[in-house]
């Protein structure tokens, strides 16, 4: 068979239940792609040769009711992995070791899903270009001189390049999402606590979610299955049962109420994903679905960055106090314990992370902590109470993910405090804020290049973002999409 | 009220670190959007509001029974350290 790491997971399921290919066949060809990569794209920290071994043994024994046997994966380097390097791309974890798996690790481990790499991430989970990790920056695989977005980048080339069919990430305020968008990639952040989040690194607790990428809707639904469900070891995680979320797909809209929100899309002027977000719309109704725009309020909409930064980067300043080099991690020397520290994360730690700590900091400092973080977690508040109002009458809200295709690092950046930046480019934090199950998948090409359109529902509607986006999927012809520059 | 370089440095040693010059002037120029993006929440009216701690309004799950399980041996918690004696993460003398 040519190219079977073009294929999507369902398909490579199926050639491996038909014997046309071996789980070993399928490793084989991901590290070598992976190798291939690796010095363009600069998708992985760590490559695992040893994942062949594995593979090996797989050969025999197929489970034809395990969608995931045999499948090759990526994984952020924030999961723990036992015995494996894993450094958050940061130089303060350079030599980190886990002695025990994440959870989510594990339960691909017992699907014999086949871990091949560590991506690069933007440090700590703090960044969204995919171009702030500790051994380099990632490029885009529709254009090597584009960003990927982040802070999951290297995970999101890993798929888009097709090394491999998916990629674990996670997503703190779009990190999963918009990398999506960029990359041509479908991206789900599902409800807060649908997954475990037992051994990733908290980057800001009340907003991370575990999350991944694919290249269809359907493989989202097969990968949920294997990872979703309640977990001990994680106190804020959900026990509410795990749908069979793949075998209950319904691409059927009828009836289905869809808010759009007006300020959101008033601010969209690239001609392509307006025409195909007319386009989709036009198709949604078409088969009896009922689209309406809904106002949020401009002023609010205007806060979800704010209050995403105060809320992310006082909470960071917080998880990542035990990054000292004191009991692991790389150790500057000092004459006392307190230089020792304070040496070691004055080396360790990036600009952009040390910058972004300060701001939260500063949010945390006695004598502003009412008027910013509490007031912050405040307007957090009021914005989630919108959000529910609009649920109450509408089962899902779609957006553009972005107004752009992904910028050339040669291109300057827009004025910060417009609402192009403020509210088209950062506003799916929304999910976060209100830990919503929140997918992006492709809508259009621009001059060649992926936009993607985003899916948000209720709390643990898990089933219907992913019904509406298997409906959105068939309506154009984006489907298990390879990066033009990786085919 | 526009933040001063002393401040940023405070806040940055606060948190057992430093930066360097550079690095303090570009967080200068970043702070100046910071304190415009802070605006726009304060001039949010939260009168009667509660803070949001969690996306969610929901009990706890409950504690699970005091049992040990997944427990990490000594080896393994001190598998990472940069300076082991004795079963010990050794550090500087801090008397």
């Amino acid at each position: 068979m040519d190219n079977i790491l073009n294929l999507s997971i369902e398909e490579m399921h199926n050639a491996l239940k038909e014997k046309k290919i071996k789980p070993s066949d399928l490793v084989k060809a991901s590290l070598e792609k992976a190798k291939g990569n690796q010095e363009t794209y600069n998708a992985f920290v760590t490559i695992l040769e040893e994942a062949l071994e594995l593979a090996y043994e797989l050969d025999n024994n197929f489970e034809e009711d395990n969608p995931l046997y045999g499948i090759p994966y990526a994984c952020k380097d924030n999961f723990s992995t036992k015995g494996i390097l894993t450094t958050g791309s940061s130089n303060t974890l350079k030599n980190f070791i886990p002695v025990y798996d994440a959870t989510v690790v594990k339960k691909l481990k017992d699907k014999k899903t086949v871990l091949i790499g560590k991506t690069v991430m933007d440090e700590l989970a703090m960044g969204g270009t995919g171009t702030n990790g500790h051994t380099g920056i990632c490029r885009n695989p529709w254009d090597k001189e584009r960003y990927s977005g982040g802070s999951s980048g290297g995970s999101a080339v890993a798929v888009s390049a097709g090394i491999v069919p998916f990629a674990l990430g996670s997503d703190t305020g779009d990190s999963v999402r918009k990398p999506a968008s960029l990359c041509g990639l479908v991206g789900f952040k599902p409800s807060w606590g649908r997954i475990s989040r037992y051994g990733l690194f908290s980057f800001a607790t009340s907003i991370d979610h575990a999350a991944f990428f694919t290249r269809t809707v359907k493989d989202s639904a097969y990968v949920l299955e294997a990872i979703a469900g309640g977990d001990y070891n994680d106190a804020t995680s959900n026990f509410s049962p795990v749908n069979n979320y793949s075998k209950d797909l319904n691409l059927d809209v009828k009836g289905l109420k869809i808010a759009t929100i007006k300020e959101l899309d008033s601010l969209v002027t690239n001609k392509d994903l307006l025409n195909a977000f007319d386009e989709l719309k036009n198709k949604l109704e078409k088969d009896g679905a009922i689209v309406t725009s809904v106002e949020f309020g401009l002023d609010l909409l205007r806060t979800v960055l704010p209050v995403y930064l105060v809320i992310s980067c006082s909470e960071a300043t917080s998880n990542n106090a035990s990054l000292d080099g004191i009991k692991f991690g790389p150790r500057k020397e000092g004459k006392t314990m307190e230089e020792e520290v304070f040496n070691t994360r004055t080396a360790y730690f990036s600009s952009s992370v040390k910058r972004r700590f300060v701001l939260g900091s500063y949010c945390l400092a006695k004598e502003n902590q009412e008027r910013v973080f509490i007031k912050a977690q405040k307007v957090r508040h009021l914005i989630v109470n919108k959000l529910h109002e609009i649920f109450k009458d509408y089962d899902v809200i779609l957006t553009p993910a972005s107004g752009k295709v992904a910028s050339k690092f040669t291109d300057t950046s827009g004025d910060p405090l417009k609402d192009e930046n403020l509210i088209l480019e950062n506003h799916m934090a929304l999910g976060n804020l209100g830990g919503l199950p929140s997918l992006t998948l492709p809508i259009c090409l621009s001059n060649g290049l992926p936009i993607g359109i985003n899916v948000m529902g209720r709390p643990y509607e898990e089933q219907m973002v992913l019904n509406v986006s298997a409906a959105i999927e068939s309506k154009f012809n984006f489907k298990n999409m390879i990066a033009k520059e990786c085919k | 009220m526009k933040v001063t370089r002393e401040q940023l440095k405070k806040l940055a040693n606060r948190l057992m670190y430093d930066m360097s010059d550079e690095e303090y002037e570009l967080l200068e120029k970043e702070f100046e959007v910071y304190e415009k993006e802070i605006e726009l929440i304060e001039n949010i009216d939260t009168e009667g509001v509660d803070p949001m701690t969690f996306p969610f309004f929901y009990e706890s799950i409950g504690l699970r029974e005091d049992e040990p399980c997944d427990v990490l041996t000594t080896e393994e918690v001190l598998k990472n350290a940069h300076d082991v004696f004795d079963n010990q993460v050794k550090v500087k003398k801090v008397i």
